[in-house]
């Protein structure tokens, strides 16, 4: 339910733009493993305390991507994270892959989250 | 024109609104005590009947359960991060997430972590919320300062004169900023001094009590601390 927490930080950041949003894309990092069902029910209570704000949200998600830093190479989460406490604790922190992980070229942990880490808006502006 | 924004920040001061007081403990150079200040100024701020929080920012070297000996503890999911109570505190620490292994992250990896725990982490009512501070003047440390400039510096340092020296060229930077810092704390005192905020005399029975909350109260430091934080408590100034 920490998903709640996140989508507070979508309301209020749609609200506090400059020009009113009427329509926003939210991405959801596939690293971060985001439940769906109750980061909408959550977007749906919100809006529901709202009196004339009612964004229309496109929620997408993004392939998690790294590159490692020690050797170049890139590459995805398809190993890895099998463990269901490791995926729990990336869930709620995801930089926490770097202790789990390691590059499948090099064995190094410094790599880098080049996409789909977590949480992340966008708008398009006139 | 697409615009990508990162919402996390955006509730922050909402999720610290309950807060009274945030106390940042910074040390300019490792090893200045500053995890065993912030644990026992918890501690005695909570003897003192304060609803306290203690936050550990140090990700490399979180040490604050192994002081406070709450290893077993894990956050609670409700709207949010529940932090768990490790004796009467309501704590904090990357190394909920870790599965104790180390945590070996870049700088700019840490400043988003902490981001992240900053945005999900429900404090609700707290008198005083204690800041583990990473060493130095680092990209964790701004990122701190950026989401909670009402927090309130306490720069600690040893009677070493090189931790005296880097702290006097890393408060520079922070007096450029807008944060409060009442004065210098002396850790690992050996003789009365002038100059300081406050003095934590060496206490050799400290680093034997560590993971034993009923013991670390028992020690000269803790009543150091517990001075300091009746001295914190009162200052007006802040």
């Amino acid at each position: 339910m920490h998903e709640w927490a996140l989508a507070e930080s979508v309301i209020k950041t749609l609200k506090n733009q400059k020009k009113r949003v009427s329509k926003a894309e939210v991405i959801f990092g596939k690293l971060q493993d985001i439940d769906r069902e109750i980061f909408s029910f959550a977007i749906e209570e919100l809006l529901k305390q709202e009196k004339d704000f009612r964004p229309v949200i496109k929620i997408c998600e993004e392939e998690a991507v790294f590159e490692c830093i020690s050797c170049g190479m890139e590459f995805d989460l398809k190993k890895g994270l099998e463990d269901a406490g490791e995926k729990e604790n990336v869930h709620f922190l995801p930089e926490m892959v770097k202790v789990f992980i390691k590059c499948p070229g090099c064995g190094s942990r410094d790599f880098e989250i080049k996409k789909g880490r977590g949480l992340s808006i966008r708008i398009k502006e006139k | 024109m697409i615009k990508v924004i990162d919402p996390r920040p955006s509730v922050v001061s909402q999720r610290l609104s309950g807060v009274k007081k945030i106390i940042a403990v910074t040390g300019f150079k490792g090893g200045v005590g500053k995890s065993g200040l912030s644990c026992a100024l918890s501690l005695a701020f909570t003897e003192k009947g304060f609803k306290t929080g203690l936050f550990d920012l140090d990700f490399s070297g979180a040490s604050d359960h192994l002081i406070l000996g709450a290893g077993n503890l894990f956050p609670r999911e409700e709207k949010g991060l529940l932090p768990p109570y490790a004796h009467g505190i309501k704590f904090m620490t990357a190394s909920y997430f870790s599965s104790n292994k180390a945590i070996a992250l870049r700088g700019a990896s840490i400043a988003c972590a902490i981001k992240e725990l900053f945005t999900v982490t429900i404090w609700g009512e707290l008198d005083y919320l204690i800041l583990d501070m990473p060493p130095g003047v680092s990209d964790a440390a701004f990122e701190v300062m950026n989401l909670i400039p009402s927090a309130v510096l306490l720069p600690v340092q040893t009677p070493c004169g090189l931790s005296a020296e880097v702290l006097k060229r890393s408060l520079e930077v922070y007096e450029k900023g807008k944060f409060k810092i009442p004065g210098i704390v002396q850790n690992m005192a050996v003789s009365k001094e002038k100059g300081f905020y406050s003095q934590i005399f060496y206490d050799k029975k400290w680093p034997k009590a560590a993971g034993k909350a009923d013991k670390l109260i028992k020690t000269s430091f803790y009543a150091d601390a517990f001075r300091l934080a009746c001295k914190l408590d009162k200052d007006g100034s802040l």
